[in-house]
């Protein structure tokens, strides 16, 4: 299992900036499909962002290197005041399991990059999922406070819990699975020609 | 009116602070106390056009919002953008973070908070990437638009390759300039980095903080009132 060094630490920094812009604009897209478009909106991102975890896995493919890009996207939000102490949370463990899986060798299968992006993204998603299962009310009163209105936070509820809560997991964690295929289908040539001259 | 300089940690521990108050305080009252405090701040440190712009973005931003209300349809998108209105004071003041102090001053500020190296480091260099992000951009559909290249929803999958494998590859190019140049600087030395840019804590950053921990003690008393 290799650690990271300070030039796979830039590395992930600034993959980690090209993954937030994308992450932005999939979040605000997905914002117009309402509550249910924010439950799956990892995954969305997850879908889009693929090739940037691929990436990320064969040109780095080292442990901590999930734990880290999710650590900086968490601060970066925290600093933006869109910090969630739950969906830092679960995010981490996410992050943290994907590396478990996909970073202990330089060059895991695609199939297991899959997965780890598809825990990765999860734990993002579990950060509204969690709460609005074990704390409904502070979780629908702390969203209130931040001007959404009853209603919707009900709605928003209903799109995250019960059959649909689990239809959302399957689904960001679907999403983010194809994303690094769709990931693997645009980099496995640059990869493969990269190979072929270092032979 | 002489702008004072406020240390970047100050910026950072209000950005932490002030979301996570919403589990606590009125929402209402904690949405008008940061614009105030934001935009006291910037009048402060002479940022006068980035309050213009914050506050023109806060404007059309409620506009739409009280808009979508009337509107059935389009309700989701208001309750989307009245969310990220209350981040609206927090991204201003980190959007100062990005344009006023560079990385030395950005990473002797995070350092003294005892954040991990690795960490400090990797947040710096994001912070400073993003913005260069458009510049990026636009070398690419520059590139691509001199190749007779386009985007096209007929080839959505090659369209975004086109896009996104030059932008990955000059990160891994990049990544390897901004290394040399952090090794010449002995980033990775196992010692404790001093800096040109030795921020101190001074009277100023003593009295943000306090005018921001009591206006957040107000909120609580606004609550039990």
């Amino acid at each position: 299992m290799k650690m990271l060094k300070i030039k796979d630490v830039v590395m992930v920094a600034l993959l980690t900036a090209i993954y937030f812009v994308a992450y932005m604009v999939g979040s605000s897209v997905s914002m117009v499909f309402g509550p249910f478009g924010h439950a799956i909106s990892p995954g969305l991102c997850g879908f889009f962002t693929g090739v940037v975890f691929y990436f990320i896995s064969r040109k780095i493919g080292k442990f901590f290197q999930y734990t880290l890009m999710q650590a900086i996207i968490m601060i970066l939000f925290s600093i933006m005041g869109a910090g969630y102490i739950p969906w830092i949370i679960t995010s981490m463990i996410g992050a943290f399991i994907a590396d478990w899986i996909a970073s202990r060798e330089s060059k895991p299968a695609v199939w297991k990059v899959a997965i780890a992006s598809g825990i990765f993204h999860i734990g993002q998603a579990l950060g509204a999922i969690i709460p609005s299962i074990f704390f409904m009310e502070s979780y629908k009163a702390d969203w209130i406070a931040r001007g959404q209105t009853p209603e919707r936070m009900d709605e928003m509820i209903a799109a995250t819990t019960g059959v649909m809560g689990i239809l959302a997991t399957i689904l960001v964690f679907a999403l983010s699975f194809a994303g690094i295929y769709l990931g693997h289908l645009i980099l496995r040539k640059h990869f493969d020609k990269k190979e072929a001259q270092a032979a | 009116m002489k702008a004072i300089n406020i240390n970047p940690i100050v910026l950072i521990l209000v950005n932490i602070i002030a979301p996570t108050m919403y589990m606590f305080i009125s929402g209402r009252y904690l949405q008008l106390f940061l614009l105030i405090f934001a935009s006291v701040l910037m009048v402060m440190m002479g940022r006068y056009k980035r309050l213009l712009g914050f506050w023109l973005v806060y404007a059309l931003m409620m506009g739409f919002y009280t808009l979508t209300m009337y509107m059935g349809d389009l309700q989701y998108i208001g309750l989307f953008i009245i969310v990220v209105v209350q981040c609206v004071p927090c991204i201003a003041l980190a959007s100062i973070l990005v344009s006023k102090y560079n990385s030395a001053q950005l990473l002797s500020a995070l350092e003294t908070m005892h954040v991990p190296r690795v960490l400090v480091v990797a947040v710096t260099i994001t912070i400073k990437y993003i913005p260069t992000f458009k510049r990026e951009f636009s070398y690419i559909t520059e590139s691509m638009r001199l190749r007779g290249i386009g985007f096209t929803w007929k080839k959505p999958v090659k369209s975004f390759q086109y896009f996104i494998v030059p932008q990955l590859f000059r990160c891994a190019a990049l990544a390897e300039e901004v290394t040399a140049a952090g090794l010449v600087k002995g980033i990775d030395a196992p010692l404790r980095r001093s800096s040109y840019f030795e921020e101190k804590f001074t009277f100023a950053d003593a009295t943000v903080l306090v005018v921001f921990v009591v206006g957040l003690v107000g909120g609580f008393v606004w609550k039990q009132m």
